[in-house]
């Protein structure tokens, strides 16, 4: 890993602006919400705990938070195979297609040939290798959608869990979904599959948005020091965007109370209810739009309450309606003060 | 360390494998088994593209079947195989013919099914020497090759596994190698040293049989016309010529009957027929008819073999190489109780015997009393030598010749009776052969000299066309 002395800082425009992640969108966030669930996933392998369930509303990043744990058990676990896969919505549930589909998920080229049988045959040989080959003795499948599974699809993993374990070999799954898959835990408990439950549902993480002033300030600072493009430079996202205001000592965490109550706000105007949880898409798509759409004042962009409202409501924050009655440019001023 | 540095191999395969020599057949087979895969799936991830194949097809003129044939990479891309399981570029040269020999000289002396050694198979090792015709024994166990199933006996083709075969077994399911369902395939000890034998083995192979042009046969036929105009003569038109004679030096009185085998059958040869009774065959006279048949009718190989000097030849066999220059056949001891056994049978046919497939031993001692001491003891041998009790190459081709073998023999002893004998060949008319029209194999038999009355003719009759 390269420290932060070791890292370069060339000159900006030899930066291909149109590649740059904020833009395109394609950049991923360490939340504190990930850290912990992070730290929560390695006590379960530690403790042998073969499954859990990391559930969550809409939108509020579990997808980038599993592409994020693929990356980072490894970490903590060098060697640990982790593999992803997408739970699809299966009109009949086939155990062909289903083990067709781990296989894709292992990234096995042979994913489409032979009947249920052989696919399992060969499921099984290729993880059974590949672990061989890492010397970790335990591989972790990473489902995202899990709420789509079917009862069937359960059984089948523990099909498959169990034919690993006669090769002495762990297999983790971790079911990434909505809340649904509480209420799926529950009817399984009901039925009585306490097979399929005591392998992949033992334990339940409740994966949540920003909730706190200091989670979003942990989360404004990832711009201001963590995210970089090129990686190897110290171009942060706040810096490139913002570079001589960046360069006088500005920056976006400094703004928290501003970003939070303009979220606040809106909240307001929204039919939401209850504690206030800011969905990461919400979040990441109002910042983006502020470092894209700023306005200067001297050497330092405006951080007005108004334009930062309406970037939050124009990602319909709160189910807030299109045409909702937003704080006129006058309270913002006096806001300000 | 991110999880796309450990990710499963694009295909199951286990490290440490394929073995040094290993040949083709055995790594498609074992991939075929990791995967849980047959031919198809294995074509169309490591096959030739449709262009390459239709090239390699117009170019070797062979079937789609002869590309499964793992003599040869054929529909295989051998190099795309090579990079997936981690070969060494080595391996591809030493595992199939491709690099050894011509397509068409290779098919000549190797065989098109699996040849084994059993210790070999039990530890998940095959090598495209066994499939050599003229490797008799495993180079480094001192086994005798096995060349048919251990429970059925049938012939496992030696391509890729059918969809309705398993990979490393016989189409009756029997499992070659047991172990292959292990969760680990260990490699024994005793590798190494068998990388080394076989090292030698191969190497020694390739400069023996390298592919050589037409001309390079003159050296033998220079010999075999230097020591016999009349053999020669034999050799050149043994696909012509529909029969020959001997003049005996002395009066023979001609066999009414006719057959394969009449001289040493009390039903074909009755005392007052004939002069000498019964010709008796004897090993030494089965084995100069083995030798005579097999030197004719597989004479196209003597281009294959360099000829050392004018006095020692090298021939084929099927089971192994003599340097003699006469009595080259190593003929198996099972092919001679095959032998007995094939006449028994076709008495059978022929209603002179009580029909059935059991040979008794006092039928055997009745009709053929010449023979059944040598094939009871070296039916015994032979069990002893196979437990598998499967007929071996040799035995194979000496099946398809059989007749030739016999009459070959029979015409041995009648010499080793008459004396001293001048060769004679000539084609016999198709109106003297009238009788023997139905005769759908080759016979053997004395018929009165049409030139001088007072002597008679030994006809041996070769597999050509009749006009």
């Amino acid at each position: 890993m390269i420290t932060k002395e070791e890292l370069r800082l060339p000159i900006r425009s030899s930066i291909e602006s149109d590649r740059h992640p904020l833009l395109t969108r394609r950049y991923t966030l360490i939340t504190p919400m990930m850290e912990s669930l992070i730290s929560e996933i390695v006590q379960w392998i530690k403790n042998g705990v073969t499954g859990g369930i990391i559930e969550g509303d809409p939108r509020l990043g579990k997808t980038k938070c599993r592409r994020f744990v693929g990356l980072a058990l490894p970490r903590h676990f060098p060697r640990l195979p982790v593999y992803s896969m997408i739970g699809r919505l299966y009109a009949h549930p086939s155990e062909r297609v289903f083990f067709g589909d781990l296989l894709k998920a292992f990234r096995h080229s042979m994913y489409s040939e032979g009947s249920a049988a052989q696919r399992r045959d060969r499921l099984i040989e290729g993880v059974g290798g590949m672990v061989q080959s890492s010397g970790q003795e335990k591989v972790v499948l990473l489902i995202d959608q899990a709420h789509r599974l079917q009862e069937m699809h359960y059984d089948w993993l523990v099909d498959f869990h169990d034919e690993l374990s006669e090769r002495g070999i762990e297999l983790f799954v971790f079911l990434f979904g909505q809340r649904e898959l509480t209420s799926i835990r529950d009817e399984l408990r009901r039925a009585g599959k306490t097979q399929i439950i005591g392998r992949f549902m033992v334990d339940r993480l409740e994966y949540h948005g920003i909730r706190s002033l200091s989670e979003m300030k942990a989360c404004l600072t990832c711009y201001d020091d963590h995210a970089r493009f090129p990686e190897d430079t110290d171009w942060t996202f706040t810096r490139y965007f913002l570079p001589e205001a960046f360069a006088k000592g500005w920056r976006l965490s400094q703004h928290v109370a501003a970003f939070w109550k303009a979220f606040e706000d809106v909240r307001q105007h929204g039919v939401m209810r209850g504690p206030m949880e800011i969905p990461m898409q919400h979040f990441v798509r109002t910042v983006e739009r502020f470092l894209t759409e700023f306005r200067m004042e001297g050497s330092s962009p405006i951080v007005s309450h108004t334009q930062l409202v309406q970037f939050v409501a124009a990602t319909i924050f709160a189910a807030i309606p299109r045409n909702a009655q937003l704080p006129d440019e006058d309270e913002d001023e006096e806001a300000d003060k | 360390m991110n999880s796309d540095t450990i990710s499963l191999p694009s295909i199951n395969w286990r490290s440490g494998h394929p073995l040094r020599y290993e040949s083709l057949w055995s790594v498609t087979h074992k991939l075929c088994w990791l995967n849980s895969i047959r031919a198809p799936s294995l074509l169309k991830h490591f096959g030739k593209n449709e262009a390459a194949i239709a090239n390699f097809k117009k170019t070797w003129g062979v079937s789609r079947a002869c590309l499964h044939d793992l003599r040869f990479t054929g529909a295989l891309d051998g190099l795309s195989l090579s990079r997936a399981i981690r070969a060494p570029g080595v391996w591809m040269d030493w595992s199939c013919f491709d690099q050894i020999g011509d397509r068409q000289s290779v098919r000549r002396w190797t065989v098109p099914f699996l040849r084994f050694c059993p210790v070999c198979l039990e530890q998940g090792f095959h090598s495209i020497l066994f499939q050599n015709v003229g490797q008799r024994e495993c180079p480094v166990h001192r086994a005798l090759l096995e060349d048919g199933c251990p429970k059925c006996g049938q012939y496992i083709p030696y391509s890729l596994p059918s969809s309705k075969t398993q990979p490393y077994s016989c189409e009756c399911r029997r499992a070659l190698w047991w172990g292959i369902r292990a969760e680990n395939w260990d490699l024994p000890d005793a590798h190494i040293d068998k990388a080394g034998s076989l090292d030698k083995t191969i190497r020694a192979l390739i400069e023996q049989w390298p592919p050589q042009p037409r001309s390079a046969s003159n050296g033998a036929f220079a010999w075999v016309r230097h020591r016999s105009p009349q053999e020669t003569h034999w050799l050149r038109q043994i696909d012509t010529i529909r029969g020959g004679g001997i003049n005996a030096p002395k009066p023979v009185v001609v066999s009414r009957k006719w057959g394969f085998e009449f001289v040493s059958s009390p039903h074909f040869a009755r005392p007052q027929d004939s002069v000498y009774g019964v010709v008796p065959i004897n090993d030494s006279t089965l084995r100069e008819g083995i030798f005579e048949t097999y030197r004719r009718i597989e004479r196209s190989i003597y281009r294959r073999f360099p000829v050392s000097n004018r006095k020692r030849w090298l021939a084929m066999t099927n089971r192994l190489r003599c340097f003699k220059d006469i009595g080259v056949m190593n003929w198996s001891p099972q092919f001679l109780a095959y032998l007995i056994w094939k006449s028994y049978w076709l008495d059978t046919c022929w209603g002179a015997f009580p029909r059935g497939h059991k040979m008794e031993k006092e039928s055997v001692s009745h009709y053929r009393p010449q023979l059944s001491k040598v094939y009871w003891r070296y039916l015994q041998h032979a069990r002893l030598l196979r437990p598998s009790g499967r007929f071996t190459t040799a035995d194979e081709w000496a099946h398809l010749h059989f007749f030739s073998i016999v009459a070959m023999a029979t015409y041995r002893a009648a010499l080793e009776l008459v004396g001293s004998v001048q060769l004679r060949c000539y084609p016999f008319r198709a109106n003297r052969c009238r009788r023997l029209e139905k005769a759908i194999l080759p016979v053997v038999m004395l018929a009165q000299n049409s030139v001088d009355s007072e002597t008679y003719e030994l006809r041996v009759w070769g597999r050509g066309a009749r006009k």
